[in-house]
C-alpha cells in the first residue's frame, strides 16, 4: 500500500464551465466515484453551485465530505441564447484567466489533475500543471 | 485539420493516461489513441442501480417501441420513423414511445400523429426509471455516440435495445448479449431488427430482458466503477 501526504490523496477535476445540466450530471457522476477513491476531490468549474439542485439526485451516492467546489465565477450561456461574439470572446477570455489561477492556487493540494469536459479549450492549463508534474488525466 | 483537433491532439500528447468509455479502439474517436502514452477503457459511469431497477416484467410493459433522444437527425429520428412506418405496412402495430426535443419536433409530431403516438417533450430524469419500466425495445439509431446515458438506465431495467455500431455501445451489447447491433443506422436496419424481435416468443424477451439487467450489476455499479478507477491510482498514477 503506498504511504500518501495529504496532496497525493487529492485530485482536481477541471472542467470548462458547462452549457447544460445533462453536463452537469455527468460531472456529478465522476465526482461521486472519485469521492470513494480520493479524500479530496476539488471540481474546478463555473456555476456547479447553481446546478446543485438539479444534480443532487446524481450525488446520492457521493461520499460528499470529500468533495469540494472551485467555483470560476463564469457561467457559460446556454447554447439557445443568442450572444455577441465580443461578450463569447470576454466570456472565454475570463474562463481561460480563472482558469489558470486557480491551476495555480490548487496546484500544492494536488498530485493528479483530470481534464473532463472542454479539454481543447485547457491545453494552457494542461501544459502549465505537466510543468508542475502534476499527473495529468484526459477523459 | 482545425484547431480544435490540434489543441486535441497535444493534450492527449501531454496527458500521462488517457482514459475512455469506449472499450473497443476500433469505435474510439482516433484523435484520443493518437499519441496517447496510455489508453485506458475504464471511464464507463455508473448508473444508480437502486432506482433503475426492473420494477414491470418485459411482457406487461405498455410501449413495444421507444425513441428517447434529441430530436435532431444525427440521432437518427428519421431512420426510427421509416423503419416503424414499414412495420405498420406490414400490418404490426406496436405501441410507440417518442420522448425528447429538438429541431425535427414537428416532423416527429406529424408523421407520429398518423402512427397513433405523440412524442412526449420533457422526461424529468426522476420519471426515468417508470418510464423505461414501461419500454420493452429501446431504438438509438444514432450516426455518432459516446456511451448514451439513457442506454446504460435502460439496461439497469431491462430494456432490450436496438443500437448503432458506434461509440462504446458495440461492446456494451456484446457484453450484455442483450438487443441488436444494427449493422448501420438505416430505415432497413431499424424495420428487420424490429421486425425480428417482433416473432420473439415471450420467454426470449424475457431472457434478453434479464441479460440486460444482469449486464448492468457487473458492470455499472458505484462499485464497480470505483474498482476501475482505483486500479487506474494504484496501477498508473
Amino acid at each position: 500500500m503506498k504511504k500518501r501526504d495529504n496532496s497525493s490523496d487529492t485530485i482536481a477535476i477541471f472542467s470548462f464551465p458547462l452549457p447544460s445540466q445533462s453536463n452537469y450530471a455527468l460531472l456529478a457522476n465522476l465526482v461521486t466515484i472519485l469521492s470513494h477513491v480520493y479524500s479530496r476531490v476539488i471540481a474546478v468549474t463555473g456555476d456547479f453551485i447553481s446546478a446543485l439542485p438539479y444534480v443532487i439526485e446524481d450525488l446520492r451516492l457521493a461520499n460528499k465530505n470529500h468533495i469540494f467546489i472551485y467555483d470560476l465565477r463564469v457561467k457559460l450561456p446556454s447554447r439557445d441564447e443568442y450572444v455577441p461574439f465580443i461578450t463569447k470572446l470576454f466570456i472565454y477570455i475570463k474562463i481561460q484567466v480563472n482558469i489558470i489561477t486557480a491551476s495555480i492556487k490548487l496546484h500544492d493540494m494536488i498530485r493528479a489533475a483530470l481534464f473532463f469536459i472542454g479539454i481543447p479549450h485547457m491545453l494552457p492549463v494542461i501544459l502549465l500543471l505537466r510543468l508542475m508534474r502534476k499527473k495529468i488525466i484526459v477523459y | 485539420m482545425k484547431i480544435n483537433d490540434i489543441a486535441w491532439i497535444l493534450a492527449v500528447k501531454f496527458a500521462d493516461v488517457v482514459i475512455s468509455e469506449v472499450s473497443d479502439p476500433l469505435y474510439e474517436d482516433p484523435i484520443k489513441l493518437r499519441d496517447a502514452r496510455l489508453r485506458l477503457p475504464i471511464a464507463l459511469r455508473f448508473i444508480d442501480l437502486d432506482k433503475f431497477k426492473i420494477v414491470k416484467s418485459i411482457n406487461k410493459r405498455v410501449y413495444d417501441i421507444a425513441f428517447i433522444a434529441r430530436l435532431e437527425p444525427e440521432k437518427g429520428l428519421p431512420e426510427f420513423i421509416c423503419g416503424v412506418k414499414l412495420l405498420y405496412k406490414e400490418g404490426l402495430r406496436p405501441r410507440i414511445l417518442v420522448g425528447g426535443s429538438g429541431s425535427l419536433l414537428n416532423l416527429a409530431n406529424k408523421v407520429l400523429k398518423n402512427l397513433g403516438a405523440k412524442p412526449i417533450r420533457y422526461i424529468p430524469h426522476r420519471e426515468m426509471p417508470n418510464v423505461l419500466n414501461d419500454i420493452k425495445i429501446l431504438v438509438l439509431p444514432s450516426k455518432k455516440e459516446g456511451v448514451p446515458t439513457i442506454l446504460l438506465e435502460a439496461l439497469a431495467c431491462g430494456v432490450i435495445p436496438v443500437a448503432s455500431k458506434v461509440g462504446g455501445i458495440p461492446w456494451l451489447l456484446k457484453t450484455a448479449r442483450s438487443g441488436i447491433l444494427l449493422d448501420k443506422p438505416s430505415c432497413t436496419s431499424v424495420y428487420q431488427a424490429l421486425k425480428y424481435l417482433s416473432t420473439l416468443e415471450p420467454r426470449l424477451l424475457e431472457e434478453m430482458s434479464r441479460r440486460s439487467r444482469i449486464f448492468a450489476e457487473k458492470h455499472l455499479s458505484l462499485n464497480s466503477a470505483i474498482g476501475r478507477y482505483r486500479m487506474l491510482e494504484e496501477r498508473f498514477l
